[in-house]
């Protein structure tokens, strides 16, 4: 019988290639090199905002410019970084518990979730550095002309983060779908 | 704990493997898996009761990684001539033919179709098989049947 061949194989993949010292190594993550960079990369990007925060009143004359705008612009960084930070240690955690559709259902709700949120800080931050920059400019045609450039740069970011999103959102939802479909 | 966790994983590091076999096209991308499955499995310890078997414990964690961590698309890089066997990652081994045949045939299977036929081929019962994955146990035959008729006709 075919299958209890391939059952027989199956059995023989895959057995005790790893030591206890090398599967060690694989529970700290300094030895996985992506999420290490991942990990690096929020840390550098978190140390160059917090230095901005801390410059920015007098390095781009924050006092020249309306209050309205230096507090949208603290307040969406602060949002900038939380966030990230929360999405950082939720995606981490993909498990939920229960057994594997239910926790791919819990999954793809928290990717929606932190998609939204990640997308709406990410747009509010991007708005408050355009309006402080732009607040107490004497506007031309020529610096209309740039401020409409970067309005349609930060649109474009924010659609292709999302696009990014979604084609993840989607792959969840295409395996629950998978598990569920009774006609094929 | 670490010495149990270790343990544990080290006696059933094949079901990790075979998960990675399924799920991923590369050694490198099965390597980063393996370690990336690895790490969840060690977060998860901690609250790993044992009301169930280990083995079950560890394909739920295994399968949950594979479906759910995002993998980017890379270029496929395609190497025409072997490389010398020094150059060799230590944790790559020559899997047999019949082993390569038999994980090409699922990774043509869906995601969800790959998790049940794991579980099936490692000798889980229908009703297991249903806990683990969370479909009927009924829809579990009627899947079993469907996919054992898809690898049949791929490994003609």
């Amino acid at each position: 019988m075919e299958f209890d061949y391939l059952k027989s194989n199956w059995k023989k993949t895959g057995q005790g290639k790893k030591n206890q010292t090398e599967l060690l190594m694989m529970t700290k993550i300094k030895n996985h090199p992506n999420i290490k960079r991942m990990r690096i990369k929020l840390i550098i990007e978190t140390i160059l905002i917090i230095v901005f925060l801390a410059v920015y009143y007098d390095g781009f004359d924050g006092a020249t410019k309306p209050l309205w705008a230096n507090l949208l612009l603290i307040v969406t960084t602060t949002l900038y970084i939380i966030v990230r930070f929360i999405g950082w240690f939720v995606l981490r955690n993909p498990i939920k518990g229960g057994n594997l559709k239910k926790s791919l259902i819990g999954f793809q709700y928290t990717l929606k979730r932190m998609s939204i949120l990640i997308l709406l800080t990410s747009l509010l931050f991007g708005t408050a550095i355009i309006s402080f920059f732009t607040s107490s400019i004497e506007f031309t045609q020529g610096k209309y002309f740039v401020l409409v450039g970067m309005i349609i740069s930060l649109i474009l970011l924010i659609y292709l983060s999302s696009r990014n999103w979604l084609k993840r959102i989607e792959g969840i939802k295409k395996t629950l779908i998978e598990f569920d479909d009774i006609t094929d | 704990m670490e010495k149990d966790f270790l343990k544990i994983v080290e006696l059933n590091q094949g079901i990790i493997y075979k998960v990675c076999k399924m799920y991923r096209d590369s050694r490198e991308d099965q390597e980063d898996l393996f370690q990336e499955i690895v790490l969840q499995l060690w977060k998860a310890f901690p609250k790993f009761r044992k009301e169930s078997k280990v083995s079950t414990w560890m394909y739920r964690i295994a399968l949950n990684t594979a479906i759910a961590i995002y993998r980017k698309t890379k270029i496929e890089l395609e190497f025409k001539e072997s490389i010398p066997k020094e150059y060799h990652s230590k944790y790559i081994e020559t899997p047999s033919e019949n082993e390569e045949r038999l994980f090409e045939a699922i990774r043509t299977l869906n995601k969800a179709e790959r998790a049940i036929i794991a579980l099936y081929l490692e000798d889980y019962p229908y009703n297991e098989i249903a806990k683990i994955t969370g479909i009927t146990e009924n829809y579990v035959g009627v899947k079993i049947s469907r996919i054992k008729e898809k690898l049949k006709n791929i490994l003609k």
